[in-house]
């Protein structure tokens, strides 16, 4: 599990709220839950802040989150650990939201915007194996030299494809060079967001002859 | 073969694999699992690209996955900085769910309401209450082809064996929505009987009650019994029962 517990809280504040949460006494439970709401919804606002109305969404992942902490927090076997583990239901139900709401965009085209025309389209799932491709049989700089001229990269997805897969970078490295001259730091993550949104240009973008069967 | 030269072949291979693989929803649910491992590694200094490299290709040719990836890389990096930054406005809770805890009755015990055994058959009736709390597991439970699994993508509810401890026949059971008909959906009974495995696990009769509908199916040799078109509104209502004598 990926560490949750905040640093700026000791063991005992989560084991104090973990008791306090399944008090009979009403408002010491109550203001137990009103605590643990401040501390889940920031991070479920962080996770969709970015979303149309993503204030709404995030006050009703929190508030799903609350409902479900409430109803199986028995289910919690270290005390100690509670808030991390509270953290870590709040997180997946924002990621599961934005995953729903990707998968129902996924059902009506996309803006035209979005896709650059309809001029990327995904691959076909019936794509040949690697073995019968022509790319197969490309040596490593001829590869290489296919992404310096792809029209659809940028010089800064072509660095990061570049960088990954034929310079043996890792994307901390690359981020470091990035973010070199940049008003903004760059981090790992952008790294990674843009060289998969950018391989997906890539893999649209061949030409069908390199995908022919030999 | 020296080291150098194997590593450029291998990160070769994986170019390729990146421009020919389509993830597929099972890829992304087994990336999703993995990722709090990954980003341990990561913030840990260690060299997790190359410790999880499976995990790194599907980040790479799947944005959905990656964006994940990239908002729970900054969360944690902003909890372990204690930089994570505070809403301009924190709206009030609803805890209307305290006030009478008998409203919200546990997920065991909702469930240990909902399965009764009668000398043949093992029934489970859901419910409204029951039905949010049947949360699809990160890995979904899947036996069809790939065009089958990619029209039944999204799962909504599912009952696991450890979910019923007081059942001695592992049940799994699950409901997927019908892309191609988002209002219907597939309920699927998974009955592994003891001491029995594939193919012998075929002929376990299995019941649909809803309203009027009442349908009958048998295991297939996986032990699994598949009911089409059902109603997602209809859900709150089923009931399953399973037949209880040994397998065919």
């Amino acid at each position: 599990m990926l560490n949750m517990e905040p640093e700026n809280h000791s063991a005992n504040d989560s084991k104090t709220l973990y008791t306090n949460c399944q008090s009979r006494d009403y408002t010491i439970q109550a203001n137990a839950y009103r605590q643990l709401w401040s501390l889940l919804y920031p991070i479920a606002y962080f996770i969709v802040r970015d979303q149309p109305e993503g204030e709404a969404i995030a006050q009703d992942c929190a508030q799903k989150a609350l409902i479900r902490i409430h109803q199986r927090i028995t289910e919690c076997r270290e005390p100690q650990s509670f808030i991390g583990w509270s953290r870590q239901i709040v997180r997946n139900i924002a990621r599961d939201e934005l995953r729903r709401r990707k998968r129902l965009r996924s059902l009506t085209p996309p803006a035209e915007d979005e896709m650059g025309s309809g001029q990327y389209e995904l691959p076909d799932s019936s794509r040949p194996t690697v073995e019968n491709l022509v790319l197969d049989k490309m040596s490593t700089e001829a590869l290489q030299e296919l992404i310096a001229h792809a029209s659809v990269l940028s010089e800064r997805s072509r660095r990061v494809i570049i960088g990954r897969y034929f310079e043996a970078r890792t994307d901390e490295e690359l981020a470091q060079q990035e973010s070199e001259g940049g008003e903004t730091a760059v981090r790992p993550s952008h790294i990674q967001v843009t060289r998969a949104k950018n391989m997906r240009k890539l893999r649209a973008w061949l030409p069908p002859h390199y995908k022919q069967r030999q | 073969m020296n080291k150098k030269n194997s590593d450029t072949d291998f990160m070769r291979q994986q170019f390729l694999r990146a421009l020919q693989l389509q993830p597929t929803s099972t890829d992304c649910e087994h990336c999703i699992t993995q990722l709090d491992t990954y980003i341990n590694l990561q913030l840990s200094g260690e060299p997790y690209q190359k410790k999880m490299p499976e995990v790194t290709l599907h980040l790479d040719i799947c944005p959905e996955c990656a964006d994940i990836y990239a908002r729970f890389y900054e969360l944690a990096l902003a909890l372990a900085t204690n930089t994570l930054p505070e809403p301009k406005t924190i709206p009030e809770p609803d805890l209307s769910f305290l006030s009478t805890p008998q409203t919200t009755p546990s997920l065991p015990e909702l469930l240990q309401k909902a399965v009764q055994q009668t000398a043949n058959w093992l029934s489970v009736q859901l419910s409204e209450l029951l039905l949010p709390l049947l949360q699809p597991p990160p890995t979904a439970f899947v036996t069809r082809t790939l065009a089958e699994r990619v029209r039944y993508e999204e799962v909504l509810l599912h009952i696991s064996p450890e979910q019923l401890p007081f059942w001695d026949f592992p049940v799994h059971i699950t409901a997927f929505r019908d892309r191609t008909e988002p209002s219907q959906c597939l309920v699927e009974v998974s009955v592994l009987a003891p001491g029995k495995e594939w193919p012998e696990l075929a002929g376990q009769r299995v019941r649909l009650i809803v309203d009027e509908r009442r349908e009958e199916t048998e295991t297939d040799p996986w032990g699994v019994a598949a009911f089409p078109d059902v109603s997602v509104s209809d859900l709150p209502r089923l009931r399953l029962e399973i037949e209880l004598n040994e397998a065919v």
